[in-house]
């Protein structure tokens, strides 16, 4: 059996509030819970959320904090079970989502070990609800439109990553509203958008990829070429906002399905062990991963594909390759091309180098690389990224 | 060159395996002996196996084959991980043509105990085992 995943509907073009308040009539909804963080619950839109759904009887569960650990589901399942909820809101990133999911799997499945959660087996969440809404709050992670789940769990004094995936685990519905990413500042803007591209061209190119997942991949380079300069000139500009939003989540479905690549593998230890933003890690490190990967044939006819598709469809010049737009885009943004344009230190960062590639081996976004590399090529790599 | 399945033909993939730096290297951590299980047998396989799904458990230990177990009927046998698919899709796996975990996501090679999850962290022990059994070849 070979299928996709996504979202069952997707709102993205009216203001949350007033999608909420249509939902409440159409799903009659009586009881929800809402699953957020401390600091979204203090921004304004988060009140015009509340003020949506009180006519329901709601409680706000805000106690999620990053790298959420595993027991956090039965924490969320408690207050699911309190309220009698038929509908769990989660607001927020990704671990905002990734609570919501344990909590709305625990409070259906008790007697579930969320570890013990496999893609192929059947979790029991299927026409039951309490059903999710997901309402994301930067554009970048995709794990509204995804089926994984990633909790913590602390095991010999280490904080180890438990990945879980199931087709069930995907939100119900998903409301994309571009007044909410609006605050973000304008690292975290750049950070989040090139994290949704990265989603998207390490998607095409992977060795698990497939026509649906290839569609929105394309959709969504193209749309952060095109927006992202726009936003970053204009923050106001709502439109093309909302462009970046609905990238990062069509990004989200493309790569929850098809899986990611060498850029997210290396960028997960190294964001780590050198405190960047994820998007900022794997942004930078792509078009030193499309010139490693183009070596394979397969995966050059990919990239080229890309390429070919942005000169056509944003009237590019024509370029040898893929990293060559890549790059110039970044020049474009402002967005450093070496890590000693951020303020890395060149000491500190050999000191991780050789951890950073031992990871990124073991890191299971590696799986669908077109190219496997060696340790030694990924320290080569990693050496010339600074 | 020995067929596919067969007891020579584990052996020897073992053999492979425990020949290549790589994957000493890069199944460090992996403890769990693997039982794979073939079904829909070729006519001139069928006549040989009654039960008409053999297989072999493969006891990896930390990049190392610490030896096989062959079984004219793998129903028979358990492992922490197992892995069933036809005939036709374990050639197309040992033949490359398509990629070990995403055949395993796509569940061309059933996964029927152990997780994926696990799996997922040694994507270059699971290529090299495929390179392995190329070495070995196919009959
Ligand atoms: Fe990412």
């Amino acid at each position: 059996m070979t299928e996709i995943s996504i979202p069952r509907r997707i709102f993205y073009d009216e203001p949350v509030e007033s999608v909420l308040q249509q939902l409440i009539n159409i799903l009659n909804i009586k009881k929800m819970v809402i699953v957020t963080d401390k600091v979204i619950r203090g921004m304004d839109f988060f009140r015009k959320i509340t003020d949506a759904v009180s006519s329901t009887s709601y409680q706000v569960f805000d106690d999620v904090e990053p790298e959420p650990p595993i027991d956090i589901g039965d924490k969320v399942a408690k207050v699911i079970k309190q309220v009698g909820a038929d509908v769990v809101i989660a607001v927020g990133g990704g671990s905002v989502i990734d609570s919501a999911k344990a909590g709305v799997v625990k409070s259906l499945r008790p007697d579930l070990d969320v570890e013990d959660i496999a893609p192929f087996n059947p979790i029991g969440m299927e026409f039951r609800r309490p059903i999710i809404i997901a309402i994301p709050t930067t554009s970048g992670t995709g794990s509204d439109a995804s089926y994984a789940m990633v909790l913590t769990k602390d095991e010999n004094k280490r904080k180890i990553k438990i990945d879980v995936a199931n087709s069930e685990l995907v939100p119900y519905i998903v409301i994309l509203d571009p007044k909410i990413p609006a605050g973000m500042p304008k690292t975290l803007t750049i950070g989040t958008a090139l994290d949704a591209m990265t989603h998207a061209i390490e998607s095409f190119v992977s060795t698990n990829s497939n026509p649906f997942t290839d569609a929105l991949s394309l959709k969504v380079v193209e749309g952060v070429l095109r927006y992202l300069p726009i936003v970053l000139k204009d923050p106001s500009n709502l439109e093309a906002r909302a462009n970046l939003h609905i990238a990062a989540t069509m990004a989200g479905m493309a790569f929850s399905n098809s899986g990611l690549g060498l850029a997210h593998a290396l960028g997960h230890p190294l964001g780590a062990m050198l405190g960047l933003h994820h998007g900022t890690a794997v942004g930078l490190l792509l078009p030193y991963v499309i010139d490693f990967n183009y070596n394979d044939s397969r995966a050059k006819e990919k990239y080229d594909y890309i390429k070919d598709f942005l000169e056509l469809t944003l009237k590019l010049e024509k370029k040898e390759k893929l990293s060559e737009h890549i790059r110039l885009f970044y020049s474009k943004i402002d967005f450093p091309q070496r890590l000693r344009g951020m303020e890395i230190e060149k000491n500190k960062f050999d000191k991780v180098k050789k951890f950073v590639a031992e990871e990124a081996l073991h890191d299971p976004t590696l799986a669908f690389n077109p190219r496997i590399p060696t340790p030694e090529e990924l320290e080569s790599l990693l050496e010339s990224i600074y | 060159m020995p067929k596919f399945p067969s007891k020579e033909w584990a052996e020897k993939f073992c053999e492979e395996l425990n020949k290549s730096e790589t994957y000493r290297n890069s199944a460090r951590g992996w403890i769990w002996p693997i039982l794979f299980k073939v079904k829909d047998l070729p006519k001139e396989l069928k006549s040989q196996f009654s039960s008409g799904s053999p297989g072999f458990l493969v006891d990896l230990n930390n990049g190392t084959c610490r030896g096989v177990k062959w079984f004219d009927d793998s129903s028979k046998a358990d492992a922490p991980f197992v892995l069933t698919a036809t005939f036709d899709d374990w050639l197309n796996v040992i033949q490359g043509k398509i990629n070990p975990v995403s055949a395993i996501v796509r569940r061309k090679l059933a996964l029927e105990k152990g997780s994926v999850s696990s799996i997922m962290r040694y994507p270059v022990a699971a290529l090299e085992m495929v390179r392995a059994a190329q070495r070995v070849g196919l009959k």
